[in-house]
């Protein structure tokens, strides 16, 4: 029951992108609006996955690397449609908000091709894990994630078109979407390490002990407050702002899945 | 209108105040951060001067930063850049805390026993109560998994199956049937009687007390810690033991918090449920699988903790200020 879920959202996702691409390719901008209707899809069948999930593990569905990792592709689309819709938007040039939704899709179905991956087994937790900080720090952090995802795929998309379009006089708006959904992730990251530091006094007696976990994520806030200066106070804009953004991801990737592979430590399970 | 300060100390608090200094700092930050964590022969690097000194400057450049770019009026405009910056203040002065007052240490308690001694402390440490450790408990779920894998020696033939105590391995078209007789999880023999018992419920040392059909010697024992113990030579079958005990829920300790005979308190501690008594944490940190009855204790007292916990809300409280403003939004 649970993986037709799985399979519906991937193929909402899928479906999704390939009418973004012919909205694109063809120049029917109204076939954007199916393209619009697969990511909510995708996002709801996803959801409704991870709501199962919960059910038959009886816990919150982030306790390993699988589970982490559903939870920051359904982040993706739930905001890319927020991003599309807030307030802010309106500054977004059309053809940049065109871009929002196609980004959703694309990292949806590469956050599930990835999922699938990882071993699937529901397995009880752990008993380091039973806490109610475990929803709390992983479910902020996820989302967080989610946020430089989307801010890093603007960036791609950036730094390609002004390859393409060396006087890409509507980057800017780019720019903005970029910076907003840095801010969002770096705030969520900050309450995220703050959560997790909360969590290993309770559990741990320690608030911070440089496990390669917490000192990697402490890298990546470091990476992107650097980069939100850079955009604040010495007005980085462009293919140098992207760079910033893509640059914040890989390190966001290296603490995601670097660490849990290539270095041991407390965190050694998600 | 000029300065009442001399040139060169206007010059080094603008350095000091710089954005520039930061991103070095942060640079410098980073870039041992990467090391201490990739280098195996770095990862002392947090407890190095020159660390702390990085941190001390960045608290420098951070205060220095906030006290002379952000006016009384600046503040009352924008009050999220400025308590940002203190929470970051706070958190910093609050590792200083830490590092220097706070102490923290291991207590390993075997169960009936008591300590006041805490070990793995970088300074002495005696409590001011013992702390006796009533009864360790370990709370298991689900259930364990037992499976035979048979190879007979001369047939050159194996099969594996999952069973259960109770059960038979039933092998008829190899003309073997195993049934299995008992399940012991923590095997022993009382060298009073001569039998033999489990000394535990926990699984230190699980058998498998098996009958073979067609085995010379029809009743055997198989350990899973010990393949190959108690299979006579002469016997072509030979038979191996896995045993996957059921997942570790929780483990928690009853404790006793006394002041020489009298009783202070008492309580059970388990992961994520610490106890606190007289400004000391103790931590439920782990136990010996191998001896159930001994309980591992983190010890902390930590005056650093309220600082950090000040630094952790007003970096929050200060970004949220700056970054969900819809004007820095757009």
């Amino acid at each position: 029951m649970t993986s037709f879920w799985f399979n519906a959202a991937f193929a909402a996702f899928l479906i999704g992108l390939a009418a973004y691409a012919v909205a694109y390719l063809a120049a029917r901008p109204a076939l954007a609006r199916a393209g619009v209707a697969g990511l909510l899809a995708g996002a709801a069948a996803l959801t409704v996955h991870l709501l199962l999930r919960w059910q038959v593990a009886g816990r919150a569905p982030m306790s390993n690397m699988h589970e982490s990792l559903l939870v920051m592709t359904c982040a993706v689309p739930w905001l890319a449609l927020a991003f599309r819709r807030a307030p802010g938007a309106g500054h977004l040039a059309p053809q940049d908000r065109l871009w929002i939704g196609p980004l959703g899709a694309i990292l949806g179905v590469l956050g599930l091709a990835a999922a699938s991956l990882f071993d699937k087994t529901v397995t009880p937790l752990m008993p380091a894990l039973r806490s109610n900080w475990l929803l709390v720090h992983v479910l902020i952090t996820m989302i967080g994630y989610a946020a430089f995802a989307l801010a890093a795929a603007a960036g791609a998309v950036r730094i390609v078109r002004a390859r393409r379009y060396p006087d890409d006089s509507q980057g800017a708006s780019l720019d903005g979407f970029v910076y907003r959904a840095m801010t969002v992730g770096f705030l969520l990251l900050t309450g995220g390490i703050i959560t997790g530091a909360v969590w290993a006094n309770q559990a741990w007696g320690a608030y911070w002990s440089w496990d390669p976990k917490e000192t990697w994520s402490l890298i990546t806030w470091f990476v992107y407050l650097a980069g939100l200066h850079l955009y604040r106070t010495r007005g980085w804009r462009g293919t140098r702002f992207a760079w910033a953004a893509v640059a914040g991801f890989a390190a966001v990737l290296f603490t995601y899945v670097g660490v849990n592979y290539l270095l041991s430590g407390l965190h050694s399970y998600a | 209108m000029r300065s009442r300060y001399p040139l060169s100390v206007a010059k080094l608090w603008r350095a000091l105040a710089s954005i520039n200094l930061f991103f070095a700092l942060a640079a410098l930050l980073v870039a041992a951060m990467v090391a201490g964590t990739l280098i195996p022969a770095a990862g002392g690097i947090y407890k190095t001067r020159w660390f702390a000194s990085l941190l001390a400057g960045l608290a420098v450049n951070i205060a220095v930063c906030a006290g002379t770019r952000m006016s009384r009026r600046s503040i009352g405009l924008r009050p999220g850049p400025f308590v940002a910056h203190v929470g970051m203040l706070l958190i910093l002065g609050g590792g200083v805390v830490s590092a220097v007052w706070g102490r923290r240490g291991e207590l390993t308690l075997r169960a009936g026993g008591s300590k006041c001694c805490v070990q793995k402390s970088s300074k002495d440490w005696h409590l001011p109560f013992h702390v006796r450790l009533d009864r360790f408990q370990i709370e298991r779920e689900g259930t364990e998994r037992h499976r035979l894998t048979v190879h007979h020696a001369k047939q050159g033939w194996t099969e594996s199956a999952e069973i259960v105590p109770g059960g038979t391995v039933d092998l008829a078209s190899r003309g073997v049937t195993i049934r299995v007789l008992r399940y012991v999880p923590d095997l022993i023999v009382d060298h009073g009687s001569g039998q033999v018992v489990s000394r535990s419920q926990e699984p230190r040392n699980p058998a498998l007390q098996l009958e073979v059909t067609t085995s010379p010697a029809r009743r055997r024992w198989v350990f899973a810690k010990y393949p190959g113990f108690g299979h006579e030579g002469a016997d072509p079958i030979e038979i191996t033991y896995e045993h996957k005990p059921a997942a570790v829920k929780q483990f928690a300790s009853a404790v006793t918090l006394m002041d020489g005979d009298r009783v202070l308190t008492q309580e059970r501690l388990a992961v994520n449920s610490p106890l606190t008594f007289q400004g000391i944490t103790l931590y439920q940190s782990g136990y010996d699988p191998d001896d159930p009855s001994v309980s591992i204790l983190q010890v902390s007292k930590d005056p650093g903790v309220p600082v950090v916990y000040a630094g952790f809300a007003g970096l929050l409280i200060g970004l949220s200020l700056v970054y969900l403003r819809p004007r820095s939004l757009a």
